[in-house]
């Protein structure tokens, strides 16, 4: 499932025309700071800090990932009870069951996070972007807003509304701000008059905001 | 040195000195829910230390409402916390918020991974 894809795509075509190095899911860099980029990528290679094709092999790496992981995890999550439990015991393990690796080994727990009728999660990372990229790909840029960084802590309710989730005033809220090794997943609840459909049908329900909490996953139409 | 149920202060450092242990979370108390393990310490590894020893880091739980319905978390090295001391009675709320609830039965897929003594102490109280 994680190949390391090495065929050329529209991504990479892009890419060509920013020259060697470029940061997977960022908006297209400016001349001057395509230029520091690449004076980085290639102060890296020449101190042998890395080489280029492991640049190469991890940004094909970081194109494969998507919100299509992470929807994967969650339905087999309603769909399995057990792997739902290994899950919220030891999401890292857990998610290997699903042929889904770690970006980066050294930095690898995974920690799921379970929304049920009494409490809704939501994830932020305050003092950057730490995102599960592993599972969803880059972050958002909303995301990686100021506004939303600094106010989700501040005002959970209010933020949460302004995406259109209204919970009711008994749902505990926690916000788990994401300041170290640890990245977070939110296992939305299941929508109901879910039973009757298939994993690909009920994966199309769980949209990416709803692995960050600022949404549920989306109703059956 | 902490254990989960543990209450704890997270130190303060002045605006100059970088941190990865939020500003939002300095000077208040929290309970610890998890441990994740050792981790390279990140305020020496941020300045270039190789093989930086390791630290413990922890799950704190932070209530930020009277009313306890919202709660905020982060994961805080060791060093960065100190002993709360015991929760006060008036704490019983935010112990109990925080411990025992179905927040607990969220996170962790049985509930014998409850500190057991901690619970039996809430519910005797």
């Amino acid at each position: 499932m994680m190949s390391d894809d090495e065929h050329p795509s529209d991504h990479d075509e892009a890419d060509a025309h920013m020259g060697e190095f470029c940061i997977v899911g960022m908006p297209p860099p400016t001349a001057a700071s395509a230029e520091y980029l690449s004076a980085i990528g290639e102060l890296l290679i020449e101190k042998g800090v890395l080489a280029a094709d492991e640049i190469r092999r991890k940004r094909a790496d970081i194109r494969g990932r998507g919100p299509h992981l992470g929807a994967q995890v969650v339905v087999r999550a309603w769909l399995d009870d057990g792997f739902r439990m290994r899950l919220l015991f030891d999401a890292t393990t857990a998610v290997r069951e699903l042929g889904i690796e770690p970006l980066t080994p050294s930095q690898a727990k995974l920690v799921a996070l379970e929304n049920t009728t009494e409490i809704h999660h939501v994830v932020v990372c305050t003092l950057c972007s730490c995102y599960p990229v592993a599972l969803l790909g880059p972050a958002p840029d909303w995301y990686r807003s100021d506004d939303y960084r600094i106010r989700v802590v501040t005002e959970p309710k209010a933020v949460l509304a302004e995406f259109g989730l209204r919970l009711p005033s008994t749902m505990r809220i926690s916000v788990s701000d994401s300041t170290a090794e640890c990245r977070y997943l939110v296992i939305p609840r299941r929508p109901v008059g879910t039973e009757d459909l298939a994993p690909d049908e009920l994966e199309a329900l769980v949209t990416p905001e709803s692995m960050v909490g600022t949404s549920e996953a989306a109703a059956v139409r | 040195m902490f254990r989960p149920g543990d209450a704890v202060m997270v130190r303060t450092v002045g605006p100059n000195v970088f941190s990865r242990t939020p500003r939002w979370a300095m000077g208040r108390i929290g309970l610890i829910k998890r441990t994740w393990g050792i981790w390279p310490n990140p305020d020496l590894v941020c300045r270039g230390v190789r093989d930086a020893p390791g630290r413990e880091l922890h799950h704190v739980f932070f209530r930020v409402d009277r009313h306890g319905t919202v709660a905020l978390t982060a994961d805080i090295f060791e060093h960065w916390l100190s002993p709360a001391g015991v929760i006060p009675p008036s704490g019983q709320g935010l112990a109990q918020g925080l411990l025992v609830s179905g927040e607990q039965s969220s996170d962790l897929p049985h509930d014998e991974h409850l500190p057991h003594d901690r619970r039996s102490n809430h519910d005797v109280r």
